[in-house]
């Protein structure tokens, strides 16, 4: 009794399969016309077939939704090989361009603490300037790349924020200031790492 | 062109309209099970379509589904909600509560959906997303992985199968 209840739903399973994939390839023009004629008038009267054709394009359309979420998701191919993807590492290589012109700001500014170097001015104004030169600086040097639109204004965005974190920076750090001149942040392996980095770069990158 | 219209819009839209509005009104039947209702959804899709004159002409029909979809959910929704205001009302008068756009997808359905394509086989999975993400024939997906239709075909009736295993119990229209 129960073996033939169980054969009765893997009947009906199969039945409702071949439906399903009969209403997929209906509503992807997959089918040959006069099937595809056939179907078109089942569905006029068998609600069965209307509901297969629904689960059919639902599917699908999830599917879709599923294949377009996934390149977020490092590691898996779901979705992965759809052209125009390949675009994603320049945005990285803006990002790295920002960050060792960024870099060599740092150096320039942490180079008034060096005995030979002029003293530094203090004030808001001053550290801004200096600042919002090195954002220039940054727009500068990104725009002579051969990059596209999106990696400058990735800089362009960096640059101004650039900008406003300096002042921030330069607030927060007369806030903390009980004494005399504000310490630089600047950690010395960071200074060994961009002396080396300056002297390959040249001093072109330095001056405006 | 007078009228604005991009060139050959009008008639794209008439083909369009002639090839897949019995169709898309089956869909509709197929999800609401009320075949005025199912009416009122389609011309509401293709009078949305027609706003879209910069749609590209192969993105019309999925475009098309999406938005027939999601204007399905919304009545379906809709009457759900007014089901459950009634009795309320009943119970406590306010004010109604604000319309919401439904999603055309809901995130949770999308992460089981992609769940099930990776449990699938790869040459399955692929076969799945190159017909139903690429929008390639089954032609020429079998000329490009260089297998006979035949092998093609099995493996996407075969990855179908698999999916509706996998999504037995989801219910998109909660």
């Amino acid at each position: 009794m129960n073996r033939r209840s169980e054969s009765d739903a893997t009947a009906g399973e199969s039945r409702s399969d071949q439906l399903v994939w009969l209403a997929l390839r209906y509503y992807l023009d997959e089918l040959p016309q006069e099937e595809a004629a056939r179907f078109a008038s089942r569905l006029e009267e068998d609600p069965q077939a209307q509901q297969a054709l629904a689960e059919a394009v639902q599917l699908c359309l999830y599917v879709e939704a599923a294949c377009q979420s996934v390149p977020a998701r490092a590691g898996t191919t779901v979705g992965a090989s759809t052209p125009g993807r390949s675009s994603a590492w320049w945005p990285a290589l803006a990002m790295a361009a920002v960050v060792l012109v960024l870099a060599l700001g740092v150096l320039r500014l942490g180079l008034p603490r060096r005995p030979a170097a002029p003293e530094p001015i203090p004030g808001h104004q001053q550290a801004a300037a200096t600042w919002q030169g090195e954002a220039e600086l940054v727009q500068t040097w990104v725009r002579l790349q051969p990059w596209s639109d999106d990696a400058e204004t990735a800089a362009e965005q960096s640059g101004e924020e650039l900008a406003e974190d300096a002042l921030l920076a330069e607030a927060e750090s007369d806030a903390m200031e009980t004494a005399g001149e504000p310490e630089a942040a600047v950690p010395p392996w960071l200074l060994v790492a961009l002396d080396a980095v300056g002297e390959q770069a040249g001093e072109s990158m330095m001056t405006p | 062109m007078a009228d604005g219209r991009q060139p050959g819009t009008s008639e794209q839209l008439e083909q369009l309209y002639r090839q897949e509005a019995q169709r898309l009104h089956y869909f509709v039947l197929g999800v609401l099970r009320d075949p005025q209702a199912a009416a009122d959804v389609v011309q509401v899709a293709f009078a949305r379509l027609m706003e879209q004159r910069v749609l590209r002409p192969e993105a019309r029909k999925s475009w098309l589904y999406r938005v027939a979809y999601r204007e399905a959910l919304d009545l379906l929704r809709r009457r759900n909600r007014q089901g459950r205001m009634h009795l309320r009302k009943a119970m406590t008068p306010g004010p109604e509560a604000p319309q919401v756009e439904t999603p055309l997808v809901r995130q949770e359905l999308v992460q089981q959906v992609q769940a099930a394509l990776e449990k699938l086989p790869e040459p399955q999975r692929r076969v799945v997303q190159m017909r139903i993400y690429q929008g390639k024939t089954f032609a020429a997906i079998a000329r490009e992985l260089n297998e006979p239709l035949g092998t093609v075909l099995g493996r996407m009736h075969a990855a179908v199968k698999k999916l509706r295993r996998s999504l037995q119990n989801w219910n998109p229209y909660e």
